[in-house]
């Protein structure tokens, strides 16, 4: 009885104090806007770690398509002839096909292969705070770096101002972007906020590899196998930075990257100063962002700069052609040289093997991705 | 005795709860705005380099050099806070971004307007040229800070708290300071003594010769002449000279 009464009081209470909240809110006659909350489709077990979108740009349906349509109109370049999609190609897991570097609007060229595009919704949970993207880790965050290669004189060349202005005058995107946001004024935010909805839905996580992961990876042949013991052994050790769990461990995302940034020895002395570009600190000299494990057969070719070719040059580089100088992290000079990894040609071999059970071939065919 | 022992703990609960509802009640009171008298400040900065009014193409000198301001001058100013007699404090939040594009533009001074600020004694001032940490790290804005106003990197996300871009010398040598990065703020704080009822004007001097002196006589034939990263050399000599640059003329 006692206790009831009490629970009757708090409440009335309560609903004093709120009632008097609520009748202090204007009386609002529109409808407030609201588009359609969409929600990731997660591969496997992946929605254990859900992306943590921006609190001020949350994914809904129209702004994912709005961004789709953004990522492949050639409108954001000066000229009207390149899209985000001349070099970040669904066909090659979003990279410029076998290019070592992308050719600009006006055919000059970079000093950097273009990354990928799939998973980066994940660097909001566990990437560097303000070095999230671009090779050198420029980019705070996606919706800051959807503007570099659409400013870049030696990419898309044009400026926002136009871009703006050209999207404006296209009859069919202020409806689109009265859809996706509440407002057909179109501004620069928006159109980051588009672009990046759409590429934090590019997930890929459909490979034999994750498959396995499921069933004690019982869909492995013996070489894979081998190929994954040594890829997360001491002695292959590329799972520090391209990180996955080892065969035993439960069920967890495998990412394929640390979110992070290493100089893994390429050079004595980098013509890219990689992060210390954007830092100044001498100690980062020669750090790039660590590219993720997956999608290698299409993303060749390889490192910052395009450098390997093939596969079988990237083991031999981290087997033993690494630099061993004072500046090179120290997963690659706990190995030194002449041994370095000491892999075997079977080693070698079976690493690449395994290496190509992370490939998401079903990412290149997803008709959510492509051009609408 | 029992019984009006159990009614008194029955009206202590129940005076009990109503306390809560008063302090619930209370806090809706002071949170509705309109109670409070406001007034309208504004800040009218005027630009000079020495003593002169500050004008494109003409000359000016510093210890080293003669030299020449160009259009696209431009700056953040920010994070503007009063701070009253009794301590409380009222801040706007609003970024407000200065810029003169145009060679015809005289850009001599600037007005900002700030509305409804609380009437009552003040007694300091401060402000930043600049961009808060909070708000320097994505591009992604709207307003003063929508990227499209050209105001901020992004190869290295962020946004460029000042811009003055000229030339110098008899060679007419252009040079190109763009000034950013967190560390590189410029913060101000000055007494300012006013009582504010419908509105009070503060006139604020910008003296941009003060870039170049004191401490670091800076030599734009030696130092960075053209600076667009936040950890450039010449930055840091700069952003010490700026400590000066700003100073409030009088207070209407």
């Amino acid at each position: 009885m006692k206790v009831k009464f009490f629970i009757l009081l708090f409440l009335v209470t309560f609903f004093v104090q709120c009632r008097k909240d609520n009748t202090s809110q204007p009386v609002s006659v529109s409808v407030p806007f609201s588009a359609t909350p969409y929600s990731i489709n997660y591969p496997f077990f992946w929605s254990k770690v859900p992306i943590l979108n921006p609190a001020n740009n949350q994914l809904t349906v129209e702004g994912i398509a709005l961004g789709r349509k953004l990522f492949y109109d050639p409108i954001l370049s000066q000229n009207n002839t390149m899209s985000c999609a001349t070099c970040h190609n669904i066909n090659f897991s979003f990279t410029d096909s076998t290019k070592q570097f992308s050719s600009g609007l006006h055919g000059e060229v970079g000093k950097r292969n273009a990354p990928p595009i799939f998973n980066l919704g994940w660097f909001t949970n566990y990437g560097v705070l303000t070095h999230q993207f671009f090779w050198d880790g420029g980019a705070s965050d996606l919706e800051s770096q959807v503007f570099g290669p659409i400013t870049n004189p030696i990419e898309m060349s044009e400026t926002l101002p136009n871009v703006l202005t050209k999207l404006r005058l296209k009859s069919e995107y202020p409806p689109l972007f009265k859809k996706a946001f509440g407002t057909d004024s179109i501004t620069s935010q928006l159109l980051a906020f588009a672009i990046s909805q759409f590429e934090r839905t590019i997930i890929s996580g459909n490979t034999k590899f994750d498959q396995g992961r499921l069933i004690n990876f019982s869909n492995f042949s013996p070489e894979e196998m081998n190929g994954f013991i040594t890829f997360t052994s001491e002695k292959g050790d590329c799972w520090h930075c391209h990180t996955l769990a080892p065969p035993s461990s439960p069920l967890e995302t495998d990412f394929g990257l640390d979110f992070s940034f290493h100089n893994n020895g390429l050079q004595k002395i980098f013509t890219d100063s990689g992060l210390a570009r954007i830092t100044k600190n001498n100690g980062d000299l020669g750090k790039f962002k660590t590219p993720s494990i997956r999608n290698l057969v299409y993303t060749a070719p390889y490192m910052h700069d395009g450098r390997f070719i093939t596969l079988e040059q990237v083991v031999d580089f981290y087997d033993a052609l690494a630099y061993q100088g004072s500046n090179v992290d120290g997963f690659i000079t706990k190995n030194p040289h002449p041994a370095g990894l000491n892999l075997s040609s079977q080693e070698k071999r079976e690493l690449i093997l395994f290496l190509k059970t992370l490939t998401d071939s079903s990412l290149i065919v997803n008709t959510s991705y492509s051009k609408p | 005795m029992r019984i009006i022992k159990k009614n008194s703990q029955l009206l202590f609960t129940v005076l009990f709860f109503f306390f809560l509802i008063f302090l619930g009640c209370k806090k809706d009171q002071t949170a509705q705005p309109g109670n409070v008298s406001t007034g309208t400040i504004t800040f009218n900065i005027s630009h000079v380099f020495g003593n002169n009014p500050l004008q494109f193409s003409k000359s000016y000198l510093t210890a080293n050099d003669t030299i020449r301001i160009q259009s696209q001058f431009a700056y953040y100013f920010s994070n503007i806070k009063l701070t009253k007699t009794d301590n409380t404090i009222y801040s706007p939040g609003n970024f407000f971004l200065v810029h003169y594009d145009i060679d015809s533009q005289n850009p001599d001074s600037t007005t900002i307007t700030i509305n409804n600020v609380p009437q009552g004694d003040y007694k300091t001032l401060s402000f930043v040229i600049g961009v808060d940490s909070l708000h320097n790290h994505t591009v992604g804005q709207t307003g003063a800070l929508d990227p499209s106003m050209g105001m901020c990197w992004f190869w290295n996300t962020g946004y460029i708290f000042y811009r003055l871009k000229g030339n110098f010398g008899a060679t007419n040598t252009s040079f190109s300071l763009d000034l950013g990065g967190d560390e590189n703020i410029m913060s101000y704080e000055f007494p300012a003594n006013f009582s504010l009822a419908d509105s009070r004007t503060i006139n604020i001097k910008m003296d941009i010769k003060e870039l170049f002196q004191n401490p670091y006589s800076y030599n734009l034939k030696v130092d960075d002449k053209d600076i667009h990263s936040t950890t450039a050399n010449g930055i840091s000599k700069l952003v010490q000279n700026s400590k000066d640059m700003m100073s409030i003329l009088s207070i209407q």
